[in-house]
């Protein structure tokens, strides 16, 4: 029975060309899951790029706003900043406190509506000491915190670290003139 | 004896060329799919390609200009917001702000 089923080839050409088309088609297959996923971590690096340099675009734009050594005190956010700190200082002359921010971007045709920035925040530690007429405020460590966004899967947070040193006039807590920007506000690096 | 032989002569051919059928219905697919593989290969190629010239122009500070804008900041309970007159550049379709 057996040696005549082994001695019966017809259907044999069908059954090689079955496997061989099994085999074909698990290749052709393998090499076309290989490049969809190509193509598709091509197109996510992309707009995760997309996402970075908006990131770390906007906060260099914030950090000249935080840096900003005038004189008088003009509407900064280094100066809210430091107006904040002075308002929570306590009897020991420890502050500390985080700000929340809403950033918006420029109107402008080239940037979308994919572009976006959000949880940014900016949060401090140090001291103020009264010294007679004037403060001086110690910022240990300023941190800005921002997450760019390109589309609504893409984003790339961005943290800056700073200090501050300094003495100020100040009515209240809001300050009204910088008298010496010992090192004023200093950059100790981005993270990424 | 002979009518035999030749029946099973025609069963032979008949089974060829089904054979054959099949194989060259899976070989297009195949094509098909290298193909599509190829493509998808070349397009991911000129994605990283135009990625990596805006990269590099960003980075070497060669940004087309797009204009001017003003981005704001408004840190939550002050009144005041922080308008910062910003350049916006692109590189590609990439775009990065820098403060004016």
């Amino acid at each position: 029975m057996l040696k005549r089923i082994r001695n019966n080839k017809s259907g044999q050409a069908i059954v090689i060309v079955m496997v061989v088309a099994v085999i074909l088609l698990a290749i052709g297959g393998t090499v076309m899951v290989f490049a969809s996923n190509n193509s598709n971590n091509a197109s996510k690096q992309y707009s995760g790029k997309k996402a970075y340099y908006a990131a770390k675009s906007a906060i260099n734009v914030i950090d000249s706003s935080l840096q900003k050594k005038d004189a008088a005190p003009a509407n900064s956010l280094g100066t809210q900043v430091l107006n904040d700190a002075i308002g929570n200082a306590g009897s020991d002359g420890k502050t500390s406190g985080t700000l929340s921010a809403a950033v918006t971007l420029p109107s402008n045709s080239a940037v979308g509506s994919e572009y976006s920035i959000t949880g940014t925040t900016l949060s401090y530690s140090g001291t103020v000491s009264d010294e007679g007429n004037q403060l001086h405020i110690v910022m240990d460590e300023v941190k800005v915190k921002l997450t760019g966004h390109y589309g609504e899967d893409h984003k790339y947070t961005v943290t800056s670290k700073y200090q501050y040193n300094g003495y100020v006039t100040a009515s209240g807590s809001a300050i009204t003139a910088y008298n010496n920007q010992t090192d004023g506000w200093t950059q100790e690096g981005t993270e990424q | 004896m002979r009518k035999r032989v030749n029946r099973k002569r025609g069963a032979i051919l008949v089974e060829t060329i089904v054979a054959f059928v099949i194989l060259l219905v899976v070989l297009i697919g195949v094509t098909a799919l290298i193909m599509t593989s190829i493509n998808m290969n070349r397009k991911a190629a000129d994605t990283s390609e135009s990625m990596e010239t805006a990269i590099t122009s960003i980075e070497n500070g060669q940004l087309e200009s797009a204009g001017t804008g003003t981005m704001t900041v408004r840190i939550n309970g002050s009144s005041a917001a922080v308008d910062i007159p910003v350049n916006v550049g692109t590189a590609g379709d990439f775009v990065y702000f820098k403060v004016q």
